[in-house]
């Protein structure tokens, strides 16, 4: 073969050498016909270098590929955020203690769906308030109830109910005035205005209300009021 | 693999691409994995069949391997930018060349380039020469060189020059090494004529 070809496709040739080269090409058959073959060798080549390297490389891409190399870094954060996730995920998924809004909503149900028909009760109305309590008229036994106090504003009965029906009823700041005025009340063999004010905090479970009915409930064991024993378990309860 | 291990470093994998060696398919194999993305979305955005976008991915790296070993990469861009740009040009004139044979898309932009610097009025003469030719008769007997001749014209093919070859092959010279390689390619040639007059 001729071996200017591959001194002319390098470019190494110079100006008049390739000036020849081309002449001669356009007039010898020869000449052309070695470029050609020249040529379709290194197509030929080429094609058989790539299929040979696409067939490894397809082989490689068959294996396992390895992860991602992540800066160090990137592995910081991602334990980082592994921890926050983890600590929220436990905080979210551990098994909990019912909260303080539960326990109370629980006591209401339990202890005070049903009111004791009193013994005393000094007027039909006191009693028909009851009986609409008890029987779920919480709107009825308040009005009732808030008739009665307009008649006998210190009735610690009326005072109650009056509050205990506003609490059903989702008012909270009209329960809770009941109850004060109730644990005012100084007389009273048993009063269970304070405990019942922080009943009514902790059901309406606004912020700082748990710390204050906490203190009531402090209050209610320290002077040994009304609803002392289940103030006690509360607290408990809250400390763990 | 170690998780604190280094990411893809461009310049080691370049520098060992050029360095050649023992190392070079090492090199060229992390190249490889490094963008295979692309088959995806080669696939997605040109369309392609998996097949053919895993072709010219294939083909894309050649290249590029070859445009290291030559040089013609300078490094002026990242070579992920490279990576793309070729890979899409190749995706591009894959779609514009569909209706025509496989073998001639991939034929490599080399040949292209090497032909424009014909005289344009010996283009079409040498064009048809190598259409007449018989590209399986040929590879036929490419197979029949004996070893070294066939590395020696595999490692001519994936651009290393006549210094490196002569390295790698433990010849005296680049001289030596390009006779040899000439040799090779008349050997190559008789070898085709006398089939092809049979």
């Amino acid at each position: 073969m001729d071996t200017r070809i591959e001194p002319y496709f390098n470019k190494e040739l110079s100006s008049a050498e390739q000036s020849i080269f081309e002449q001669d090409l356009r007039q010898n058959q020869t000449l052309a016909e070695e470029v050609a073959f020249y040529l379709q060798t290194r197509q030929l080549i080429r094609q058989e270098l790539l299929a040979e390297r696409h067939a490894v490389w397809q082989e490689l891409a068959q294996r396992p590929q390895p992860r991602p190399i992540r800066p160090i870094w990137t592995l910081a954060a991602v334990a980082a955020l592994l921890v926050i996730a983890l600590g929220l995920g436990w905080n979210w998924l551990r098994p909990t203690s019912p909260t303080a809004q539960a326990l109370a909503q629980t006591y209401i149900e339990q202890q005070l769906t049903s009111l004791p028909v009193l013994m005393d009760a000094g007027t039909d109305s006191l009693q028909k308030a009851i009986d609409s309590y008890n029987q779920g008229e919480f709107e009825k036994a308040g009005l009732l109830a808030q008739a009665l106090l307009q008649q006998q504003p210190a009735s610690a009965e009326a005072l109650n109910l009056a509050g205990l029906s506003a609490l059903r009823l989702q008012r909270y700041e009209q329960a809770i005035v009941h109850f004060e005025k109730l644990a005012q009340q100084k007389d009273l063999y048993a009063n269970p205005g304070t405990f019942h004010v922080a009943l009514a905090l902790l059901i309406r479970n606004e912020p700082l209300d748990k710390k204050q009915a906490e203190s009531l409930l402090k209050e209610v064991i320290s002077k040994n009021l009304e609803g002392k024993e289940q103030a006690e378990k509360w607290l408990l309860s809250f400390d763990q | 693999m170690s998780l604190f291990s280094k990411p893809f470093d461009e310049s080691r994998v370049m520098d060992g691409i050029r360095t050649g060696g023992s190392e070079r398919r090492f090199f060229e194999n992390i190249l490889y994995q490094n963008f295979t993305y692309l088959i995806r979305d080669g696939a997605r955005r040109h369309t392609l069949s998996e097949d053919d976008s895993s072709i010219v991915y294939s083909d894309t790296i050649l290249t590029v391997i070859e445009h290291l070993i030559s040089r013609r990469f300078e490094g002026r861009s990242g070579i992920k930018t490279y990576v793309h740009q070729i890979f899409t040009n190749k995706c591009v004139d894959l779609i514009r060349k569909h209706s025509t044979k496989k073998a001639q898309v991939f034929q490599g932009e080399g040949l292209s380039e090497m032909l424009n610097l014909l005289p344009d009025d010996t283009h079409s003469a040498i064009q048809t020469l190598m259409q007449q030719q018989d590209v399986d008769l040929l590879r036929q007997r490419l197979t029949q060189l004996g070893d070294k001749c066939h590395r020696m014209l595999w490692a001519w093919g994936e651009g290393f020059t006549d210094v490196e070859i002569a390295r790698e092959m433990g010849y005296q010279s680049a001289a030596v090494s390009k006779t040899s390689r000439q040799r090779c390619l008349d050997r190559l040639r008789e070898l085709y004529l006398s089939a092809y007059k049979n």
